[in-house]
């Protein structure tokens, strides 16, 4: 049974439907809130409630949209809510740029020892925390989920000018971190 | 060697916490049966009419018969677009308007259509500092959290009728009042009470701002005045247009047509609607692969008759459901004519001079405030950076109260230059010809300073023209004013 199929079962009532969804899909969801969140318990709490979300309005769900990406931004969305109101993140000293993320990320592409990688995922988790909110959701959106910055904009259906600016401040942002980096895109 | 790419070294970290054995499926299954939550079985009438409305699309795009015939069951309603000539249209009784903290949420009008439901509202008496500190081309490092939340219409039953579309009719961000249209799934032929929900003002930050607004509402069937004017395709289609467009409507009646191409860039009109107080025309400027630019607009525009006099006309705002998609290279454009075209034969609209948003990629420079720089100061740059065709030099780097003002000396076609300086939060620049300002809430950095050139506004010039023919309508096609 494949997503759509099981969206079809869901819109006739029958809850399979959403059991099928929920066990594709909740790894990736979690993973992705928790990198947003940084509370495993508060990810679970954001994918659940997500999931139950889409269960009250899948009647409204369009079977033509691929559904993993349009949920995974639903929970992009949700968990930038909970860590915005948990207001635990740790600001970065003035300077919301992480130059260190980038470096810990290129070295963790090609690090050969798994006692180097452990460490290396340690340090990049700590790097992520300290980004504000948005910065660790532009980033898990672009990198884990892998979204366009087109799609990124998207997401936000607001309005023009608003997208205008947003954009305009996502390309400019991921341009100065890529070019920390040192790679291209 | 192993290497891994970004998604496989943040699955991993994350990995780490959320283990691949983690399993919600039961305590999700566990909640929902406990609410035993009935879902709505809707969905059957709802993919019919879609596929009715994606059946009909398909042959007006490709059958020009019945192409022709679907023209004639459109009209065009101010503000709204297209519409269907002959359904029912209802709109709000009155405007509803609400007043909290100085800050005035009028929802000036609802216009129910058995496709979709526009509303337009207006706000005003937003103070400033309700707004996120960063404008377009600073240092999107302190982006903050502004109101994203999209306004929803709820039904007496509890159902929400949710976004389609939103259009800023003026002003963009940071400005104290603005109008606005959105468009929400259809409101259902029976039901004429509802309430509109705003959970906070758009662009705002989160909690500036009194939220949870909420506007009860009541339509009735619309006035005569009101009837979808008479919509005429006065050009032939331009080529490179999006697909998903208005513009994908065929040409139904071919007339006089003008298209001028300069610098990969395209002025077409193809559209106009005639109203009492005289046309409205619709076209779009189009560029392609080859401008780089992210926006274009007009500097200027004049529109002549057929003896080459000037028509007084002015530019108005595009129909709503012209905007382009992200990344679509247009933007649409809308003019009025004033009152009735007087010498016969077709107009013609020119444009010579237009302002373009150049995105630059990799332009950057470097100076040293020293440790402890003071008001005033002044550091003499002199370097000349090129982007593309366009150069400028910058001259000097004087020190403001609350941050830095770049003097610039622009070269040829080149206004103004958007500039920030790199990795730093809570900076807002603003920019003239000659002179680009960074001032910052908090503390000033100093020391060595990277500069970046985000984007650069530039001038165009060249002859761009459309022609378009005012139609010959029989006056009793014309709505009444």
């Amino acid at each position: 049974m494949d997503d759509i199929e099981a969206i079809g079962r869901l819109k006739r009532g029958d809850i399979n439907g959403l059991e099928l969804l929920i066990a594709r899909y909740q790894l990736k969801a979690i993973r992705t809130a928790f990198l947003i969140i940084h509370d495993e318990c508060l990810a679970e709490d954001v994918v659940q409630d997500v999931f139950i979300r889409f269960f009250r309005h899948a009647h409204r769900f369009d079977p033509a949209r691929p559904f993993g990406p349009y949920f995974l931004r639903c929970v992009v969305n949700s968990a930038l809510d909970a860590a915005q109101k948990d207001h635990r993140e740790v600001p970065m000293g003035g300077n919301g740029e992480d130059p260190v993320f980038f470096s810990l990320i290129s070295q963790a592409r090609s690090v050969e020892g798994q006692v180097e990688f452990a460490q290396l995922k340690g340090e990049i988790l700590g790097a992520l925390a300290r980004l504000p909110p948005h910065q660790r959701a532009a980033i898990v959106q672009r990198y884990y989920l892998e979204m366009s910055e087109q799609e990124m904009a998207r997401e936000l259906e607001i309005a023009t000018g608003t997208v205008k600016w947003l954009l305009n401040a996502a390309r400019t942002r991921l341009r100065t971190l890529l070019k920390i980096q040192g790679s291209p895109e | 060697m192993n290497t891994r790419t970004n998604d496989q070294i943040l699955d991993a970290v994350a990995g780490d916490i959320i283990l691949d054995q983690t399993d919600i499926t039961p305590r999700i299954m566990a909640k929902i049966r406990q609410e035993n939550h009935a879902i709505r079985k809707g969905y059957v009438s709802r993919l019919a009419l879609l596929s009715l409305i994606i059946a009909i699309i398909i042959l007006s795009v490709s059958v020009p018969g019945i192409a022709s015939a679907m023209r004639q069951l459109f009209g065009f309603l101010p503000g709204v677009g297209l519409v269907d000539r002959f359904a029912p249209v209802r709109v709000l009784q009155e405007a509803v308007s609400q007043e909290r903290e100085g800050v005035r949420v009028t929802v000036e009008q609802v216009i129910a259509l058995p496709e979709r439901t526009v509303i337009q509202f207006k706000v005003g008496g937003i103070p400033d500092s309700a707004y996120p500190k960063h404008l377009a081309g600073s240092d999107p490092q302190g982006y903050k959290n502004p109101c994203v939340d999209p306004l929803y219409l709820r039904l007496p039953d509890g159902t929400t009728l949710t976004n389609l579309g939103y259009n800023a009719l003026s002003g963009t961000t940071n400005v104290p009042e603005y109008e606005a249209s959105f468009t929400v799934e259809p409101v259902p032929g029976d039901i004429n009470e509802l309430t509109l929900v705003m959970p906070c003002i758009e662009g705002t930050e989160r909690d500036a701002l009194p939220g949870d607004w909420e506007f009860p509402l009541r339509l009735v069937t619309a006035p005569e005045t009101m009837n979808p004017a008479p919509v005429f395709e006065v050009l032939s289609p331009t080529p490179a247009r999006s697909e998903t467009g208005p513009d994908s409507v065929p040409n139904l009646a071919p007339a006089d047509t003008g298209q001028i191409w300069d610098e990969d860039i395209q002025l077409a009109l193809d559209t106009v609607v005639v109203l009492p107080d005289g046309d409205q025309v619709y076209g779009s400027l189009r560029w392609g692969e080859s401008a780089p630019y992210s926006v274009v607009t007009l500097e200027s525009f004049e529109m002549t008759n057929a003896l080459e006099q000037r028509i007084p006309s002015m530019q108005i705002s595009p129909d709503p459901s012209r905007m382009p998609a992200t990344g679509e290279r247009f933007v649409p454009l809308a003019f009025k004519v004033a009152g009735p075209v007087q010498v016969p034969g077709p107009v013609t609209l020119t444009v010579d001079r237009l302002t373009a948003s150049l995105p630059v990629e990799d332009a950057r420079f470097v100076f040293d405030t020293g440790p402890d720089p003071h008001k005033n100061q002044e550091w003499v740059l002199n370097q000349d950076i090129q982007v593309g065709e366009y150069s400028l030099r910058l001259v000097s780097v004087t020190r403001l109260a609350d941050g830095y003002e770049f003097s610039v000396k622009p070269g040829p076609g080149v206004g103004c230059v958007d500039l920030y300086i790199q990795g730093n939060n809570d900076q807002r620049v603003s920019c003239g010809q000659g002179i680009t300002r960074v001032q910052f809430g908090g503390k000033i950095p100093s020391g060595v300073l990277t500069v970046v050139i985000a984007n650069l506004e530039v001038h165009l010039t060249g002859s761009w023209q459309a022609i378009w023919r005012p139609p010959e309508v029989e006056q009793n096609q014309v709505p009444k004013p």
